[in-house]
């Protein structure tokens, strides 16, 4: 902070900034002004990042392109859920296989029901649905991890069904798309991705089943739960299992 | 999540059934995401969306009682008593908790067992204490002393224990019970009673049908009938 005379030299650092997990190109802008009024600024400009070099060679995966998706259902809170990738593997990748894990990354609007889920998972080349190159499938964190049974075909399109989805509890931006990502055998380090902008599908738009009444917990005087706070051994304050919409019920404590 | 508690202990609440209460605790301190199956009614109703059960770790409240204390009339030696503690509502634990009951000081009254332990659990938020006068020559008009009420074991329910105190108070004459009805209508019933002594107030409220002795002797089911039908054939509702 401080006043600096036209012409003056000086020097701003940006410091926290969490690197991006991929990078594509761009440019940084910048804007003088001596006002909070956004409609007029005194100057602008733009640069380009000095060390995008280096961290395109170590953040820019090769690209696994998805090209057809599906999905069972798009109503929210539905269980047994299944969804299918359509994915092409390139030749340029290197080999992938036995060792190496294939992982499914769920889009954030699952947060809160990806640790109960119980999926199925199978991994065939296109048309071909009686080899399955994966084995097991657990979660870790937010995403789906599937070990390899055997050596992929490079050069061949798979496709990847995920049974036992529960699907998002509330109606959230379809904007995040599932990805897949494969990874060395380590399962630490990534080699290979998707990326959103290159897949050419878009994300169910989730809406309650217009058969269903919904069901939620509530309070006695009809407030909506989803959170409970309680002390060790202490037992909570009393919540309901009940339908919407609230007003139509009464509770009597 | 293998610590967690609830009450009642088998959650199981059948389409079309009035929902009940259900309390949630866990017997180890976090944040656990709870998840609710639903069976057998095809898309009737939806499924239930995870509940976040955050548990924290409670270092600061001691275990509390409804009670502030008791009064205890002095009376010959051997004369019995026993005292009542309810557990405060928003203390109630989720699996038993016990504590010994001891006294402070020895002024003239002491507990028939000694130590006592007494112990809350869902269902049970009330525990008696049975106490005797040892020394009437003690145990007279201002005396004081305390029970204190100690966990029988380390535990994170509470932060501590607790006291209550015990105040010798003089002896009680015969109570003489007053009762003054005011009026009654349909939904209502209003009357004053009064006791010369301190005590407990218990009330006991019945409906008769005085204009038919039978139906006194019926059912909720069969009472349930009887308001659906047009012809009111022996049973005046009203």
């Amino acid at each position: 902070m401080g006043t600096y005379a036209a012409g003056t030299s000086f020097t701003i650092t940006v410091t926290g900034v969490t690197m991006p997990i991929n990078y594509n190109s761009g440019t940084f802008s910048f804007i003088f002004d001596a006002d909070n009024n956004p409609t007029n600024i005194l100057a602008a400009g733009t640069f380009v990042d000095t060390i995008s070099s280096s961290v395109l060679s170590i953040q820019n995966f090769p690209t696994i392109n998805i090209f057809a998706f599906s999905q069972s259902s798009s109503y929210l809170r539905e269980n047994n859920v299944k969804i299918s990738l359509t994915f092409y593997l390139p030749t340029t990748l290197t080999s992938i296989g036995l060792g190496q894990s294939l992982f499914l990354v769920m889009p954030a609007t699952y947060y809160d029901v990806q640790r109960f889920l119980s999926p199925t998972c199978t991994l065939n080349i296109l048309g071909n649905t009686l080899k399955n190159y994966v084995s097991t499938c657990s979660i870790q964190g937010m995403r789906i991890k599937m070990p390899f049974l055997d050596n992929l075909v490079l050069g061949s399109t798979y496709t990847l069904t995920v049974a036992g989805i529960i699907n998002p509890t509330n109606p959230t931006s379809n904007e995040y798309r599932y990805s897949i990502e494969i990874t060395d055998t380590t399962g630490t380090s990534i080699i290979a991705k998707s990326y959103a902008l290159n897949c050419n599908y878009v994300m169910p738009i989730f809406t309650a089943n217009p058969l269903t009444i919904i069901l939620n917990y509530y309070k006695s005087d009809n407030t909506l739960v989803t959170s409970i706070n309680t002390m060790a051994n202490i037992m909570s304050s009393s919540v309901y299992i009940a339908p919407l919409p609230p007003a139509n019920v009464s509770i009597i404590n | 999540m293998s610590s967690l508690l609830s009450n009642p202990s088998n959650i199981n609440l059948l389409a079309g059934q009035n929902p009940y209460a259900i309390q949630l605790s866990a017997l180890t301190s976090g944040v656990n995401f709870l998840y609710f199956t639903k069976t057998g009614d095809g898309q009737y109703y939806s499924n239930l969306p995870p509940l976040i059960l955050t548990t924290s770790k409670n270092y600061f409240t001691s275990v509390s009682f409804v009670e502030t204390g008791f009064k205890l009339p002095i009376n010959a030696v051997g004369s019995l008593y026993n005292v009542m503690v309810t557990l405060s509502l928003s203390l109630t634990p989720m699996s038993q908790v016990s504590f010994t009951v001891t006294l402070s000081s020895s002024v003239g009254v002491s507990l028939k067992t000694n130590p006592t332990v007494i112990s809350f659990y869902p269902g049970n938020t009330i525990a008696t204490i049975a106490l005797y006068i040892n020394d009437a020559t003690q145990w007279i008009v201002g005396q004081t002393t305390n029970l204190i009420f100690t966990p029988t074991s380390n535990t994170t329910t509470y932060a501590s224990g607790s006291s209550l105190p015990l105040t010798a108070v003089a002896a009680p004459s015969a109570p003489i019970i007053t009762f003054t009805y005011l009026s009654a209508t349909l939904n209502s019933l209003s009357f004053n009673t009064k006791c010369s002594e301190e005590g407990i107030f218990v009330y006991h409220l019945s409906r008769s049908f005085s204009y038919n002795s039978s139906a006194c002797s019926l059912s909720v089911s069969q009472m349930g009938y009887w308001l659906t039908q047009s012809a009111l054939t022996g049973l005046r509702v009203s």
